[in-house]
């Protein structure tokens, strides 16, 4: 169907203008969003075979290590909706450790994804937790596409499993997965122990180019992050929703203070830890590249959103992630972090992240798939049907306030 | 008569019984790509027979919406002006002739027109704001309770206890 909204699938530099000016948002984001709408016009996703992605590989390991090296046993891996990722061995001479042969993984940007993200702030993350959580180790970076057909990262490949091998649920990246009772006592105390890790850390002794640093005692943090979203929606939608227009008046009326900064994983949920599942213990924190400094009731809201989680086996308790009991989480989560949890930021953050997940789900997504811009555009297809569980949530929480 | 639903089933049960068997467990790609294909023809066959049904369900959803913000922004005291975006959204609703494509249209028009008022509301005075919030909120309930009930197949709700049937909001035909 011809619409209005078919502009955005060959933005003018005007609209890409008009909409960088009236949602100001951080400077890395910015970028980013404006190189997606530049390049939209330019030809769908070309889908790649494993030969291809290692000669790619090969030619950026040619130029970036000393010395000979062989690639070993290249594998795609699946379950991700939005990266392009293959495993790999690497057969070489380490600096300062000699001949090796280490496991890796290469995680590159299709065309467009479902989420605009940076890799630079990826790796900036993963570097900055290296020793405080268990994380990939970040070996390279091609930031400019230089080798790569779009950005990519290389990192140290994790072993473990996002979910039991017997789940049921959950099979769509990782939302709603359901654990079981033995691995929900095991991963519970390490879920929360490791959030607070994160949003307790000393942000002043990080380093960090590609994330502002927001103040605290005033509302930039939420204005950056609404804007972001805002900007998405505008670029993406395929049709008008009049109760995102009543969110979005809501939120902005509405703009919370910051009252401390932390640093906010942004997707901090099962189906992005890795785990051991004889022993229950949390191999690795993927998925950083959501990741900002900011307000860590945008984490708390996340992790918290109805399709996030599943209702324990009385059918009654609805845990958290598939792990926590909700009427437990917040006081657990406070004891293990020290900080104290505001349910009035919190709501706003709530429908906020409301607000993200129905533009993800029902603008970005289908956008991507109608121009055949990734190489998962049928799973996003189908992801389309949480965009009413987000309304759902939204309207829920919208009738709280107005 | 139209058998493409026949069509669909026969596609999914080739893609199942021929080609699934002959990708190598090591392609993992093409493995999840198969299956994510054959659950979404499963889902489109399902809802196929629904479609133009649903399409008047939306155009519906969206006068009444319309009409209550309409309501709410004219002047008690006046006659309604015409609204072209309304009236041409009940035409085509009436119209047995009206194609799909025409309901789409008319929807996204009456859409845009309420969307145009909630964007503008930041001029009206609070109450009559809050009067307009709320009378979209309302009538939204309606049309996300039937987008869940649309999307179930598709298995990504979490609360699937708490979806209404499709025979809630659409004529659902037996079928055969």
């Amino acid at each position: 169907m011809n619409s209005t909204f078919d502009l955005r699938d060959q933005p003018t530099d005007d609209f890409i203008e008009s909409l960088r000016q009236r949602f100001p948002t951080e400077r890395e984001t910015d970028i980013l969003l404006t190189r997606k709408m530049r390049r939209r016009a330019g030809p769908p996703y070309a889908q790649v075979s494993l030969e291809q992605m290692v000669g790619w590989l090969r030619a950026m390991l040619g130029e970036t290590i000393e010395g000979d090296f062989e690639v070993h046993d290249p594998r795609w891996l699946t379950g991700g909706a939005s990266k392009v990722q293959i495993a790999f061995e690497l057969g070489w001479n380490a600096p300062g450790k000699g001949p090796s042969r280490d496991r890796l993984v290469v995680r590159m940007d299709p065309s467009e994804a479902s989420n605009t993200t940076s890799r630079v702030r990826e790796v900036e993350l993963l570097a900055a937790f290296e020793d405080l959580l268990p994380v990939p180790k970040v070996f390279w970076l091609d930031r400019e596409a230089r080798w790569f057909p779009e950005p990519a990262i290389i990192y140290s490949f994790v072993p473990g499993v996002a979910k039991p091998r017997s789940a049921k649920a959950g099979q769509v990246v990782g939302l709603g997965t359901n654990f079981g009772e033995r691995l929900r006592a095991q991963l519970a105390p390490q879920f929360l122990r490791h959030l607070a890790a994160i949003h307790t850390a000393d942000v002043s002794r990080m380093h960090f180019t590609s994330m502002e640093l927001p103040p605290t005692g005033a509302v930039d943090c939420a204005r950056w992050q609404l804007h972001r979203a805002l900007r998405v929606w505008e670029e993406d939608r395929g049709e008008d929703f009049p109760l995102m227009d009543v969110a979005a008046n809501w939120l902005q009326r509405n703009l919370p203070s910051l009252d401390r900064v932390s640093v906010v994983h942004g997707d901090y949920r099962s189906g992005n830890f890795l785990f051991d599942e004889p022993t229950g213990q949390i191999t690795a924190w993927l998925d950083w590249e959501r990741g900002h400094l900011g307000d860590r009731h945008r984490d708390l809201a996340w992790m918290t959103q109805r399709e996030k989680g599943h209702l324990a086996e009385d059918g009654k308790t609805y845990l958290v992630c598939g792990l926590i009991p909700m009427d437990e989480f917040y006081r657990r989560y406070e004891e293990a972090s020290g900080l104290k949890v505001d349910f009035e930021r919190l709501r706003w953050y709530r429908v906020l992240n409301c607000f993200q997940v129905i533009t993800t789900t029902m603008a970005t997504m289908y956008r991507v798939a109608k121009l055949g811009k990734s190489h998962q555009d049928i799973l996003l297809a189908r992801l389309g049907a949480i965009a009413p569980v987000g309304a759902h949530e939204l309207a829920e929480l919208l009738a709280e306030v107005l | 008569m139209d058998h493409i639903d026949v069509g669909l089933r026969a596609a999914i049960r080739a893609l199942k019984d021929v080609v699934a068997p002959v990708i190598a467990p090591e392609n993992a790609q093409a493995r999840e790509q198969l299956g994510l294909c054959i659950d979404y023809l499963g889902y489109m066959a399902e809802r196929l027979p629904h479609l133009h049904e649903r399409d008047r369900f939306e155009l519906s959803h969206q006068l009444a919406m319309a009409e209550a913000v309409r309501g709410i922004l004219s002047d008690p005291a006046a006659p309604q002006p015409p609204d072209p975006a309304i009236d041409s959204g009940r035409a085509a609703l009436q119209s047995a002739n009206a194609s799909t494509a025409e309901v789409r249209q008319a929807t996204a028009r009456v859409a845009a027109s309420v969307s145009l008022a909630v964007q503008g509301s930041a001029q009206l005075d609070p109450g009559r704001r809050g009067l307009l919030e709320r009378a979209v909120l309302a009538a939204s309930r309606q049309m996300i309770a039937f987008e869940r009930a649309w999307h179930l197949p598709l298995a990504l709700d979490p609360d699937p206890h708490e979806v209404r049937p499709l025979s809630d909001f659409l004529p659902v035909r037996a079928e055969g």
